[in-house]
């Protein structure tokens, strides 16, 4: 990609955003109701949140709990697919509770789990694990499907040792599946860690959205809200640059 | 005779990559093509023939050109003149949800020839005249690849185009069925009332031989015209005969002594 | 050699009675147990759990509980009214939703796969439509609409549209660019274009947008029905959980789970072989 390329793939992604933002402002200076204050209240709220510190409590626990649950759920789930590859009756013995767990509701899961096993920060990792599990198993498992057979017989017909097959096959062939499912896997699990605060566990940035909520706090709101998609976009921006790394092939 | 297609000072690059200097194809070739004749473009692959059609046809924009004639107007400033044109690909390029008789169609409404009841009569006309009257309702998949370009020749055929583009159309077909589509494409091209313009593109120096009334023979890219002579031979020609053999035996002298190429 | 061969083969063939006994020998069938049982195994272990570990059946639903809820909501009998009146407005409303998702993302989508400035143009909001959860766009809806049929709508209609959106541009950009010289040269007109080649071109991907947005939108159209609306499966849900009665729960879950698994295989999945067998044959 040239430079003038990237330069223009800049400048149409940020047109949008500098667009929403004047849209925003504009309506709100139009409007002038309590339902939607300006981008500028919105943003100096945030930043008065950042400024006092009291943004980073809520941030940090949420994303501790987020970074756990996935922890967990990509541990597993990458397992999963690497067994359900492998292996046609592991595939088959799983395949309707996979089904199960990827079409249940995650509401439901939430309500569930927050009142059956409590409102402790365990339940919240165990719920996130619970999500992304299948998800980053699923997508694991169809990548391997298509690992290339001829590639195996040459590596058997040559005696490659299984150590050498490992490192010089089965993990290039694993490393982008893993890196792209573990992309998606956390921004779904930063989601559901949110979807539990604001349906019931007492303390991180959904807790902090849902309470500005009930006082009508429509600033406040979209000042966490504001703080809840910038660490996506910059958590984001951190995986994909590994990614581009990694993946120099 | 007057001249139908007239390209003047045509220069094309394409800027290079990643610093590289800029790869040019054309700088300053002229080209005339006379009305009705058959004008084989004939080169190596990579010289840019086909380039050449597709900025006839007004789908490439060259670097710069004082003009690209078609009836004595510029297609740049009247667009409309590449309606006069259809173009024959490489490959079939058939829409394979839509039979042979619906692609047909695809092209004709495409190229807005009126008026519409003329549609059916025109596709059986020229299915036929291809021998494809019985698979006009087949789906591409359903027959072989000498039937599929030969739906495709009568996609362009059917809109009864002044010009005919053809890019090495029979370059992907085995010999033996190149040879029956040659002979299938001179009868078509004959037997209509109006002598249709063709310009036909290929790296085939018998196949040129064989077909054409005028050729240009271009040289590896930067590309120009190296050498060019008109062919006053009848149709149908004897891949075998003399006269044939003959101009083979020139082009091929013509390009090692011209193009530096040797054989 | 064909001495020892012959016992061999008298050896092995009490064995294989046996196994059959274990799992059917019918692939099919064989396949069939095999998915079952674990999912069988779970309800027993569930059952066991709540009946001998976790007696609180209000916390600890027992199967059989969980089984009296599923005859008691698909009666018709429900704590707010009948629920097939519920079950149908949360339907229509993801039906409407979806199906409106559906045509615009494909259309943007179709535009932003040719058209790169626009797709970067679009990329940022497509990635907040996605990545803020249903439940905030519903917040933000209530704020600016008030309390509204209209705003779990819209709220869906957001979600759906981006992940629509980036499936056809990515089915858009793979389009052979041999085919799209094809259409330039037979100056083939936008609608015609769009209708009778692109669409058709990129029908794989338009089932598999389809058939991701349907499940995302199954979930998705609950949890934006807890909040502020009057009806719904999603008002019954939050209902029951906060009045910490937990078998309905379990009872609605189960329902939808088994709605999104059974539109799956009885729609989307024999839809995407018949075009997958199309495209190859």
């Amino acid at each position: 990609m040239t430079a003038s390329m990237r330069l223009k793939e800049y400048s149409a992604q940020l047109a949008s955003l500098v667009l929403i933002i004047l849209g925003w402002e504009i309506a709100a200076q139009t409007m002038n109701t309590n339902a939607l204050p300006p981008a500028s209240t919105v943003f100096a709220t945030l930043g008065g949140l950042v400024a006092d510190g009291d943004a980073f409590g809520p941030l940090f626990s949420t994303l501790l709990r987020t970074v756990l649950g996935f922890a967990l759920g990509f541990l597993l789930g990458t397992a999963y697919g690497i067994f359900a590859a492998t292996f046609k009756t592991f595939d088959e013995l799983t395949k309707w509770l996979i089904q199960i767990a990827i079409f249940t509701p995650t509401l439901i899961l939430i309500f569930l789990f927050l009142v059956a096993i409590g409102r402790t920060n365990f339940t919240v990792i165990i719920l996130i694990a619970l999500v992304v599990m299948p998800m980053i198993g699923t997508y694991i498992r169809d990548a391997l499907k298509d690992f290339d057979p001829d590639l195996e017989g040459m590596a058997v017909s040559y005696k490659v040792p299984l150590h050498q097959r490992v490192t010089g096959m089965y993990l290039p062939f694993l490393i982008p599946p893993m890196l792209a499912a573990g992309r998606i896997g956390f921004t779904l699990s930063w989601k559901v860690a949110f979807l539990a605060e604001i349906f019931g566990f007492p303390n991180g940035l959904g807790w902090q959205v849902r309470q500005t909520y009930q006082i009508y706090n429509v600033a406040g709101l979209l000042a966490w809200l504001c703080l809840f998609i910038i660490t996506l976009i910059a958590i984001e921006q951190l995986m994909r640059f590994v990614e581009r790394r990694v993946v120099t092939w | 005779m007057t001249v139908k297609v007239s390209l003047r000072d045509l220069h094309l690059a394409f800027p290079g990559r990643d610093g590289a200097g800029d790869k040019v194809i054309y700088e300053n070739l002229n080209l005339d093509i006379d009305e009705g004749s058959f004008t084989v473009l004939l080169g190596p692959s990579g010289c840019g023939k086909s380039t050449l059609l597709n900025i006839t046809n007004g789908l490439l924009k060259p670097t710069s050109a004082s003009g690209i004639i078609v009836d004595g107007n510029d297609l740049r400033d009247q667009p409309e003149m590449s309606r006069k044109m259809a173009y024959v690909f490489q490959g079939a390029r058939l829409l394979r949800w839509k039979t042979l008789a619906q692609n047909a169609e695809f092209g004709l409404a495409g190229l807005n020839v009126q008026p519409k009841e003329k549609w059916q009569g025109l596709m059986e006309k020229y299915f036929s005249a291809v021998g494809l009257k019985d698979y006009m309702n087949h789906y591409p998949h359903q027959v072989s690849g000498g039937m599929q370009q030969r739906a495709s020749i009568v996609r362009a055929w059917v809109n009864e185009p002044e010009i005919l583009l053809m890019d090495e159309p029979f370059s992907h077909l085995d010999e033996i069925t190149a040879a029956t589509m040659r002979r299938i494409l001179i009868d078509l091209w004959r037997q209509d009332e109006t002598r249709r313009t063709i310009i036909f593109v290929t790296h085939d120096i018998a196949e040129a031989a064989q077909m054409a009334s005028d050729i240009v023979m271009l040289t590896p890219a930067p590309s120009s015209i190296c050498y060019r002579r008109k062919v006053d031979m009848p149709w149908p020609r004897a891949m075998e005969s003399d006269e044939v053999i003959d101009l083979e035996k020139e082009l091929r002298r013509a390009f090692s002594e011209k193009a530096g190429i040797r054989f | 050699m064909s001495t020892s061969a012959v016992p061999t083969d008298a050896a092995a063939q009490p064995a294989r009675p046996a196994r059959r006994a274990l799992l059917p020998q019918n692939p099919r069938a064989r396949n069939l147990t095999l998915n079952a049982l674990p999912v069988l195994g779970l309800v027993a272990v569930w059952w066991f759990v709540t009946a001998f570990v976790l007696v609180q059946p209000r916390l600890y639903p027992t199967p059989l509980a969980v089984a009296g809820e599923l005859v008691r909501i698909l009666s018709g009998d429900g704590p707010l009214g009948s629920t097939y009146v519920h079950a149908a407005a949360t339907f229509s409303r993801l039906l409407v939703a979806w199906s409106g998702a559906f045509v615009i993302g494909t259309v943007l989508g179709v535009i932003g796969g040719r058209n790169r400035w626009f797709f970067d143009f679009c990329a940022n909001p497509v990635w907040i439509a996605m990545a803020v959860p249903s439940v905030v766009w519903v917040y933000i809806f209530l704020v600016l609409f008030g309390i509204d049929n209209l705003v779990p709508i819209t709220a869906l209609l957001v979600l759906l549209t981006a992940p629509v959106f980036l499936g056809t541009a990515e089915g858009v950009r793979a389009v052979s660019p041999d085919m799209i010289e094809m259409c330039d040269s037979y100056k083939i007109g936008p609608i015609r274009r769009l209708f009778h080649f692109y669409l058709p071109s990129i029908a794989p991907y338009l089932v598999a947008n389809a058939r991701v947005s349907f499940a995302l939108g199954i979930r998705i159209v609950i949890i934006a029905e807890v909040i502020g609306l009057p009806n719904g499966v999603g008002l019954l849900v939050g209902y029951w959980s906060d009045s910490l009665y937990m078998a309905p729960l379990v009872a609605w879950g189960i329902i939808l789970m088994l709605v999104g698994v059974a539109v799956d295989h009885l729609v989307f999945v024999p839809l995407q072989r018949r075009i997958r067998q199309e495209t190859v044959g």
